[in-house]
């Protein structure tokens, strides 16, 4: 170990947070969630030295999650339990009763992209990365990022309805 | 929205999302105020990104599963090789709010910049603490009991402190009293950041810098680079107490500080008043 790893761990463990959050939004499933982001950062510990300089920590790991996702965790994971089958309507519009409601129907909404539409509006949406950032986290064109979120916004709007999402 | 058309429709996104360019943002702005169709859409999907956000901004204050911090921690053989170790520690009892606005841009890597209660926080929740094992001796006035001479603490939300040594330094070392020329902890730039806080940069093990800021709670680290962000470009050494700070480091202080940084008549009298705004 050339250098120390005190900083970069400690910026990892602070990132923990968001790298839990973007997993939650891609998963749509807590233990999943916790299942990708632990080999994410398990992967990450392994391959410090690929952090590049000058490149963003939270753009890397997220890129590590999206790989570790497709590769490994979907593939065992427990997200056919998510939505049972009365869940799984095509309008998954909010009630009034709250909050809580909203968000669940957000995350319904969510579920019912393609996944790849899910993980470029998590991206930005939800995590505010730069379309750079994040067409780099996806490995592809920034026309394609935007396209997959122009997609994947009028998707959610047309499931959520185009009325005061806000509570 | 299908009253504004496709290319109108990419400009919405782009604007809502901050990635329309600058120079088309004024008139952008000016379309807005005549063209309900397009407010409407921009309103719209506005709404929707505050809505994703507030639907997942629940996920940050949970707790984080123990097993997460633990795979933070060195193992224990590497620990002895390594300069660097972790342990979990108890959650500090409490956390003020800390102001947030002035600093979140340059902050914007950092979590912490965000909202700041977490009601499941709480002594059951592990916070983790990265150590610097520096050398008792050479510190000996500044370590804390027990031994272990402590550098960083995470809490369970990505808030970083200062603890043990790299506390102590930012407490007590003031410009021109270098305690230890060997110490690894240095002690660089004050300044007042926009919340008239005291700010001070900080080397930690020769390798990696920051910016610590001093809240209620303790020194909070605002800005964090390791040995590769640190090192000098011109250089291309890995940077000590004694080199000059690295460009991202400069940077980070001009996007922070009201005013000129401090002299070492400012600092005594800093400290002498407890580092309070």
């Amino acid at each position: 170990m050339s250098q120390s790893p005190l900083a970069l761990r400690a910026e990892i463990a602070a990132l923990l947070p968001r790298l839990r959050r973007f997993a939650r939004s891609v998963t749509h499933h807590r233990e999943d969630a916790d299942d990708l982001v632990q080999i994410a950062v398990e992967r990450a510990l392994k391959h410090l030295d690929h952090w590049q300089d000058g490149t963003r920590l939270d753009s890397w790991l997220f890129r590590i999650m999206k790989n570790a996702w497709i590769d490994e965790v979907r593939a065992r994971g427990r997200r056919d339990e998510v939505l049972a089958p009365e869940e799984a309507g095509e309008h998954v519009g909010h009630s009034e009763t709250g909050s809580r409601d909203i968000r669940l129907s957000i995350e319904k909404a969510m579920a019912h992209l393609p996944e790849e539409q899910r993980i470029a509006v998590s991206l930005v949406l939800v995590e505010g990365l730069p379309y750079k950032e994040a067409a780099e986290v996806l490995d592809i064109p920034i026309g394609t990022l935007t396209s997959r979120l122009a997609r994947g916004r009028d998707a959610l709007q047309a499931m959520l309805g185009d009325g005061d999402l806000t509570p | 929205m299908s009253s504004i058309n496709e290319q109108d429709r990419i400009a919405v996104m782009a604007y809502v999302d901050g990635e329309l360019p600058p120079e088309d943002v004024a008139a952008f702005d000016a379309r807005l105020a005549l063209e309900p169709a397009l407010a409407g859409a921009v309103a719209r999907e506005r709404a929707l990104r505050a809505s994703l956000r507030s639907a997942y901004a629940p996920v940050l204050d949970e707790p984080l599963p123990p097993g997460l911090l633990d795979l933070l921690a060195l193992p224990a053989d590497a620990a002895k090789e390594a300069p660097v170790h972790l342990v979990a520690a108890p959650a500090p009892a409490a956390n003020e709010p800390l102001p947030t606005g002035a600093n979140d841009a340059h902050r914007a890597a950092l979590p912490h910049a965000r909202r700041w209660s977490w009601p499941q926080f709480g002594a059951m929740a592990a916070s983790l603490v990265l150590g610097v094992l520096l050398g008792t001796r050479a510190l000996a006035p500044h370590a804390p009991a027990g031994g272990d001479t402590l550098a960083l603490n995470v809490a369970p939300d990505g808030a970083i402190t200062a603890q043990g040594a790299l506390r102590d330094a930012l407490e007590q070392d003031v410009a021109g009293t270098v305690l230890d020329p060997n110490a690894k902890v240095g002690v660089g730039l004050t300044f007042r950041d926009h919340a008239r806080q005291f700010c001070r940069t900080f080397t930690l093990d020769s390798a990696s810098s920051g910016i610590a800021c001093k809240q209620p709670d303790g020194w909070v680290v605002a800005h964090l680079e390791h040995g590769r962000n640190a090192r000098s470009g011109e250089q291309g050494g890995y940077r000590t107490a004694a080199s000059p700070l690295s460009p991202t480091l400069l940077q980070a202080i001009d996007a922070m500080r009201e005013g000129d940084t401090l002299d070492a008549a400012g600092e005594a009298a800093a400290k002498a008043k407890g580092w309070k705004p």
